[in-house]
């Protein structure tokens, strides 16, 4: 249950602890010139065990990034129909703890209000990278990204519009394979849905955007 | 005259008035672990007494969960001591869990366990490091925890998408169940850490520059602990043998067969050894718990929650064993979708109040080690 932790108080040769430390770090000393620790992406995380280096010379090579990394928040839109996902339903907006989400959702002539975000804007500065927005989203539309190069020199260019947060499915499929697997059913259902609620040609990301 | 006695008398010194002599050290000190302030009255070397000034990292924490929704707390729970935020999130999602009655699904309990125990693991290696560092012996002993911890960092973020503000705890179970690939790499942890625990007990335990640095340094006398409410590894090794894992028998623990390790002391050495004893009894905590794991279904991680939580009017307390000590979340409950109060009952904060009576009689270089090994983060006593 419990036990007394042994205070090393026997007498010792002086030196000696001293030399056992050395031997420590003589090993892993001489072990760093034939073990190298590479992280590879699709490899295991950590090879090797407790001796070699452990470096990832960064710029140059980087270490994986598992597919649940919580990066900044991003729109996905459809890659065939250029439909956006979101349906400005306002969930991702009320779910964030910081209260950076801002949403208006579009309406059409007579001003009824349409499934389509006509403007979202993410304050990224403020971001807490909590995931929330995604978990909140029924529709799979608010991703987090794998972008680990975010500075800015600037405090505006962090306020994200849409066009700047829209990204193709297929590139958040390449990042996170499983999250997408998981919800691709869901959100392809309520797409389908959803392009059928909106006027034809509206909540369609232009082409040229798509392609830039 | 003889030589003897010409060796036994005193010198004749006039006798010289002394005054002590303040001494800031602090806030910004590499020695602080972040911003803390101690105002130290020293008669030469000696500390005579320490007053200590708080308040630097106040974030207001409290009020801010006030104006939240109990889920959008969580991010915030991280932040409190960001070394180890899965153990932060675990009483906070036990409080509300108690507040509005929910239940927790078996495996969603196994992996809180996982968790916290290698958040324990992570802070203890992390800290005996840094302890050297105060010491003297600089980078290399913390390099080695450091590596280890990276390994642990690397699970965490497979698991719940980020190395430190982890926010995976939710109100009856966890955010996600664990990934493909996560078990092996956790075997690979527990069968590997005992070498480096090895490793770690090599080069430090019986170095005699750590020993007659730490032996008989900042005593904490039993008695003293227990008046000043300390908990966690600086009680225990004040020889109480106070765990939250036994007294209250939560999540899985009840069932889980580990030891406590205490010290006789009370010292700068009992408080170091008993963290090293700590980590090997975690990693028999995780091999029983991996056990447990791999015989509940997999999928089954959280029970049913409204997607708006308004937990019925009341107040509930729900406390663990963080790495730090006794981590307690107070919430009363007005059945508004927000907490009325939410309070934090910090371990690092209530472990700081002995520091000045360990302190005094000591030198000023044993100032720092004394206050390296309450094991404290600024960011969970400001809050």
């Amino acid at each position: 249950m419990t036990f007394t932790v042994p205070r090393h108080d026997e007498f010792r040769f002086p030196g000696w602890g001293l030399l056992k430390g050395l031997w420590v770090t003589g090993k892993h000393f001489v072990r760093s010139y034939f073990l190298r620790n590479r992280r590879i992406p699709g490899k295991e995380l950590f090879p090797g065990g407790r001796y070699g280096l452990f470096i990832v010379q960064y710029p140059e090579e980087q270490a994986p990034i598992p597919d649940r990394y919580r990066g900044l928040p991003i729109l996905l839109y459809d890659d065939a129909t250029r439909a956006e996902l979101c349906t400005a339903c306002m969930s991702c907006a009320r779910a964030c703890p910081v209260g950076i989400i801002h949403i208006e959702q579009g309406t059409d002539a007579e001003g009824k209000k349409i499934p389509y975000a006509a403007s979202f804007t993410i304050e990224y500065d403020v971001c807490l990278n909590c995931g929330l927005c995604m978990d909140a989203c029924a529709f799979g539309s608010i991703v987090l990204d794998h972008n680990l190069k975010t500075a800015r020199t600037r405090r505006e260019d962090f306020r994200m519009t849409k066009e700047k947060l829209l990204r193709p499915i297929s590139y958040y499929e390449k990042i996170a394979p499983s999250l997408w697997a998981e919800m691709r059913e869901e959100a392809l259902k309520r797409l389908a849905g959803t392009i059928n609620r909106r006027p034809p040609d509206v909540g369609r990301v232009p082409r040229k955007v798509a392609e830039g | 005259m003889t030589q003897e006695s010409a060796l036994s008398t005193p010198l004749e010194v006039e006798e010289l008035e002394t005054e002590t002599v303040p001494l800031n050290v602090g806030p910004q000190h590499p020695s602080t672990h972040g911003v803390f302030r101690m105002v130290v009255k020293l008669q030469g070397e000696t500390v005579v007494d320490l007053d200590p000034v708080l308040g630097y990292l106040h974030r207001c924490q409290e009020k801010l969960a006030e104006g939240r929704t109990y889920l959008q707390s969580i991010p915030y729970t991280d932040r409190l001591d960001y070394v180890c935020a899965m153990t932060n999130n675990h009483p906070y999602v036990m409080a509300v869990e108690k507040l509005a009655g929910i239940e927790v699904p078996r495996r969603a309990e196994c992996i809180r366990v996982i968790m916290d125990e290698l958040t324990r693991i992570m802070n203890h290696a992390l800290l005996v490091g840094f302890l050297l560092n105060d010491m003297g012996a600089w980078l290399t002993p913390v390099q080695y925890g450091l590596r280890e911890r990276e390994k642990i960092l690397d699970l965490f973020e497979m698991a719940s998408g980020s190395r430190m503000m982890c926010n995976y705890m939710r109100f009856g179970g966890v955010a996600r169940d664990l990934p493909e690939g996560f078990l092996p790499l956790l075997q690979k942890v527990v069968d590997d850490f005992p070498g480096f625990i090895d490793d770690y007990e090599h080069l430090l335990t019986t170095n005699e520059i750590l020993r007659s640095r730490c032996k008989y340094v900042g005593i904490l006398p039993p008695d003293r602990a227990i008046a000043y409410g300390v908990t966690g590894p600086v009680l225990r090794a004040s020889g109480v043998a106070y765990d939250v894992r036994k007294v209250d028998r939560y999540s899985l623990y009840g069932e889980l067969d580990f030891d406590i390790p205490v010290g006789t002391v009370g010292d700068t050495y009992d408080r170091y050894l008993v963290r090293i004893y700590e980590m090997r009894q975690s990693i028999r905590i995780l091999k029983q718990a991996i056990e447990r794991l791999k015989e509940t279904p997999p999928g089954e991680i959280q029970s049913k929650v409204p997607k708006t939580l308004r937990p019925p009017a009341g107040e509930a307390y729900a406390r663990i064993e963080s790495p730090k000590g006794e981590l307690g979340f107070y919430l009363v409950s007005d059945g508004s979708e927000k907490p009325y109060r939410w309070r934090v009952r910090a371990p690092s904060f209530v472990n700081l109040t002995p520091l000045a009576e360990m302190c005094r009689g000591h030198k000023v270089a044993d100032l720092i080690i004394i206050f390296g090994s309450i094991d404290i983060t600024m960011a969970e006593v400001d809050r």
